[in-house]
């Protein structure tokens, strides 16, 4: 990431962070928004709590202009700069990347929201294949945290009557003694945990500030969405017809300093098939 | 927002700002407060306060084999993890020198400065590992698959070291396959924390282990995990996985990758040595010059040397000289000796006396050193790629054109040999071995022989005929062998076929024996997956399954093998005449009885009759043809029965009518009959 963290940032004005905060991919429905902001900020209604699935109304527009500036700060340290790395700042990072993500074929996603930064279960996943996973969040994942969260994950599967076919652990950073390869039981079901990391290709032929255009489609999409190659190419797969596709990105686009380098480069040129072509 | 799975093994290996720590070990600010109670009391027993300076060099191997053995890929790479657990006192003017680079790719000639080290902090080298060929093989595994059916020649022995083996599975029949895994410590050390995990296909069923170590296995999702605490030097252990496949179609069944992760502890495995760290820290030392009551301008002198640092200094040396050096009152190397300050202590060095009216000057120099720990480790991750196995199956069709045949007649039978490849890999050698019984003759020129497949004929210079033994005398059994010769690089391609159409004679079958006509087809498959030559070996000897496997497949069943028939048929038939007087005087019905007395059926009987010209025919019962020969003056009536079944009869009649009108007699009607 080449985005500057908030303090750095010169233009702290709410018509710029407002501009960086549209450029935000996916979209936020007008039912998703309010929750966010409220998990982020760490205020949830008693009255919000529970699981919601928020897919019925995904294609609803928000009116992003509203925002406070507090609101905006914090949407921009979340999915802009991703300087706040949180607990909830992954959930909903991670949420955001299960909307496209090729890696699980997701028919839902319900969203556990309790106000309490100390839950077990963030997200419950259930694929087109109808198997449940279990989502688990963490800033930094120390053993301790994750022999706790099995517990935990045990105790919500029980309460809710729900019997995953998988857990996933999702983090920003792990340290690396977490015996992942280790099955623990659930029901008399003996589960493998998985562990996701937020991984930062390093590399990466795109930065934070850069715009990258996807020729012959509508797809302007802003560099700091996404953190590796494979990450933005599961987006264009999922938001685009395939086909012969072509990425190039204009670096610096968003960057508050002028940069002579503006000209576009190509950083990605093949043919994606659909299943469906 | 790019999530990504990360396996086991990655995570203890894989480098970037996701993790935690260094590749494989916790050093630095991750050393748990336990670890380092045990290191105080390590150090020395009175060093509540004690800090350390530790250096921890990890080196990890990681090699990529593929199934035969062969190193596909390897890389190494080796950190050497400098921390200063101290949490108020920094070291500085931080120096460590390495040797034993042979290995590795760090500069062995100079020192490394590395400055200052602030509480709590930790600073990383790290350097890759060159010639990692010459490293020694500290874990010894290897992996051989056996085929427990005995129809399958020289497959038992898969998996001798170091040959690229082809591995085979039979089409349609359940395979019963050994996988024995073993695993020798051949380091000088002991070798820790063995992990390997075994891929086994889901075609496999009823699995089973054969180990002394079961309770520290276990499958799940068809993976083997094998835990093993620890193998002393020279110990071997070895794991034995039985299980049974089928294959129905084609399809891909993969003999399962293995991944393997081992420590050696105490030991860097590249050979890079600490020849010297030094750093400093707080400490003090000064020269206690006190004037002798006695014995004034008299000095009594000696070096003081405190330890206000919470580490632990070693003294190396101490000089003490007058100014111009040229006196040395204290010159001392205690570099082999190992004179520990602990923190808080006092060093006192031996006494001098100098005299001088003022107070006495010294030049000084000391070289002292923060005490660090050095622990050394070494992990290796091996994965081993597996193969897919190749399904072997033929299916064989035998024809004969002759379903039955007479009893010692002589007749020629022809035979269509159909061998069609079911399986993924090509034959590459075929015998065909046909036993001809006695009584029987096959023909022994090879052009007699027509061999085609699906491209078209095939010539027959491409084939050996062997005929044993290769004399004419009937009352003796032949084999026919027929062995593709070594120009022909693959005998039958996958999804093909090869037909073959000869014939044999019957010289004298004799009812009374019971022939049978048994096919054997040797199939022959490289067992080697850069085999090219046949080798020169015959099939019949044991020399070939050196380089090939052999599967036989008979044809001798009843339902499979087609057999002749050899039916003794005679004919015997019996044909009368019988006349009788018509409805007048000139008239006369005239009736033969044919009669098949045999077993057999009678075909295209001809029946011929002779009649005096003085006669005409009115009519009969079949249909006739009749004749005048004039030359005898009769006529000939000629009657066709298509057939007359074993025992069955036919009637003929017909009637002749006198045209002269002169009286005759019976009996010279009787003289004119013929069949």
């Amino acid at each position: 990431m080449d985005v500057q963290y908030l303090n750095l940032l010169q233009d702290k004005s709410k018509k710029r962070l407002l501009y960086l905060i549209e450029f935000i991919t996916p979209k936020f429905s007008k039912e998703e928004l309010p929750n966010v902001l409220e998990e982020i900020k760490g205020k949830v209604s008693k009255s919000k709590t529970g699981l919601v699935d928020f897919s019925k109304n995904r294609g609803t527009v928000t009116d992003l202009s509203k925002l406070s500036l507090d609101q905006l700060k914090l949407m921009y340290q979340v999915f802009i700069s991703r300087e706040v790395n949180d607990k909830i700042a992954v959930k909903w990072r991670l949420y955001q990347f299960l909307k496209y993500s090729r890696s699980i074929n997701v028919k839902n996603i319900q969203v556990n929201i309790t106000g309490d930064s100390k839950q077990a279960v963030d997200l419950i996943v259930e694929t087109a294949e109808k198997e449940i996973i279990f989502f688990s969040c963490f800033d930094v994942l120390e053993l301790k945290d994750y022999k706790n969260a099995l517990t935990e994950v045990i105790k919500f599967s029980k309460e809710q009557k729900k019997t995953p076919d998988r857990v996933i652990i999702a983090t920003n950073k792990s340290y690396r003694n977490i015996p992942i390869d280790q099955p623990f039981k659930l029901d008399k079901k003996e589960i493998i945990p998985e562990l996701w990391v937020e991984l930062i290709e390093e590399n990466c032929p795109f930065n934070g500030v850069d715009m990258l255009i996807v020729e012959n489609t509508e797809l302007n999409l802003a560099g700091f969405n996404f953190t590796n190659m494979e990450d933005i190419l599961d987006f264009i797969y999922n938001n685009s017809e395939g086909g012969q596709v072509a990425i190039v990105k204009q670096p610096g686009f968003f960057s508050e300093y002028k940069s002579d380098e503006s000209e576009k480069q190509l950083i990605w040129k093949g043919i994606m098939l659909k299943k469906n072509i | 927002m790019g999530f990504k799975e990360i396996s086991h093994a990655e995570l203890k290996i894989k480098q970037g700002p996701n993790f935690v720590g260094i590749p494989l070990k916790h050093v630095g600010q991750l050393i748990k407060e336990e670890e380092v109670d045990i290191k105080k009391v390590e150090v020395v027993t009175s060093i509540d306060q004690a800090s350390e300076i530790h250096l921890e060099n990890d080196e990890v191997l990681n090699y990529q084999y593929l199934h035969d053995g062969e190193i596909k890929s390897m890389e190494g790479y080796g950190n050497i993890s400098i921390y200063n657990n101290s949490s108020k006192d920094r070291i500085w003017d931080t120096q460590i020198h390495l040797s034993g680079t042979q290995y590795n790719s760090l500069d062995s000639e100079t020192k490394m400065n590395l400055g200052i080290f602030e509480p709590k902090t930790s600073r990383n080298i790290k350097y890759n590992i060159t010639n990692l060929e010459e490293l020694p093989v500290a874990l010894k595994f290897s992996e051989s698959i056996e085929f427990l059916s005995d129809e399958f020649d020289g497959f038992t022995d898969m998996g001798s070291e170091g040959s690229k083996q082809n591995y085979f599975l039979m089409f349609g029949k359940e395979n019963n396959l050994k996988f024995t895994i073993s695993l020798e410590n051949r380091f000088a050390s002991r070798i820790t924390n063995i992990n390997l995990k075994k891929l086994i296909s889901k075609s496999f069923y009823d699995l089973r282990i054969d180990t002394e170590y079961n309770k520290n296995i276990k499958f799940s999702r068809n993976t083997l995990d094998w835990v093993i605490q620890s193998l002393d030097p020279g110990q071997k252990v070895e794991l034995s996985i039985l299980g049974k496949v089928k294959p129905m179609t084609k399809e891909n069944i993969r003999t399962g990758s293995l991944d393997l992760t081992y420590t050696i502890k105490d030991h860097a495995i590249s050979g890079v040595n600490l020849e010297d760290f030094s750093a400093y820290s707080h400490a003090m030392h000064a020269i206690d010059k006190v004037e002798i009551d006695e014995s004034p301008d008299n000095w009594r002198c000696s070096l003081i040397f405190k330890n206000r640092c919470s580490f632990p200094i070693k003294l190396n040396s101490i000089m003490v000289a007058d100014k111009s050096q040229s006196t040395k009152f204290l010159d001392i190397d205690l570099k082999d000796k190992e004179i520990i300050i602990l923190p808080g202590d006092i060093y006192n060095s031996e006494k001098w006396e100098v005299t001088d009216e003022n107070e006495p000057k010294f030049s000084r120099k000391l070289e002292y050193s923060v005490t660090q720990k050095l622990q050394k480790n070494t992990d290796v991750v091996v994965h081993v790629n597996d193969e897919v196995f190749n399904i072997v199956g033929l299916q064989i069709r035998k024809e004969i054109s002759e379903k039955e045949i007479k009893s010692f007649e002589g007749a020629k039978i022809n035979v269509l040999l159909r061998v069609d490849n079911m399986g993924t890999i090509p034959l590459k050698g075929i015998l065909l071995k046909e036993i001809i019984p006695e009584d029987f003759l096959p023909v022994n020129k090879i052009t007699d022989y027509n061999f085609k497949n699906s491209s078209g004929d095939i010539k027959s210079d491409n084939f050996d005929l062997k005929i044993i033994p290769s004399d004419e005398d009937p009352s003796k059994q032949h084999v026919i062998e027929l062995v593709n010769k070594e120009k022909m690089k693959n005998v039958i391609g996958s999804d093909d076929f090869l037909e073959v159409s000869y014939s044999f004679n019957a010289v004298s079958p004799d009812n009374k024996k019971d022939y049978k006509f048994p096919l054997e087809v040797k199939s022959f498959y490289h067992k080697f997956k850069d085999q090219t030559a046949m080798h020169d070996f015959k099939y019949e000897d044991q020399a070939g399954l050196r380089v090939f496997y052999v599967k036989e497949d008979v044809l001798s069943k009843e339902e499979e093998a087609p057999s002749v028939k050899i039916s003794h048929k005679r004919r015997k038939v019996s044909i009368g005449k019988e006349i009788f007087p018509g409805r007048s005087h000139d008239e006369f019905a005239i009736v033969v009885h044919v009669k098949n007395k045999s077993n057999v059926k009678l075909d295209n009987l001809e029946i011929t009759d002779n009649f005096p010209q003085s006669f005409q025919l009115i009519s009969s019962n079949i249909e006739n043809k009749v004749t005048k020969n004039d030359k005898e003056s009769t006529n000939t009536i000629m009657f066709n029965v298509d057939s007359i079944l074993p025992y069955d009869e036919k009637e003929i009649m017909y009637y002749l009518k006198n045209i002269t009108g002169k009286e005759i007699q019976f009996s010279e009607l009787e003289s004119f009959f013929y069949s």
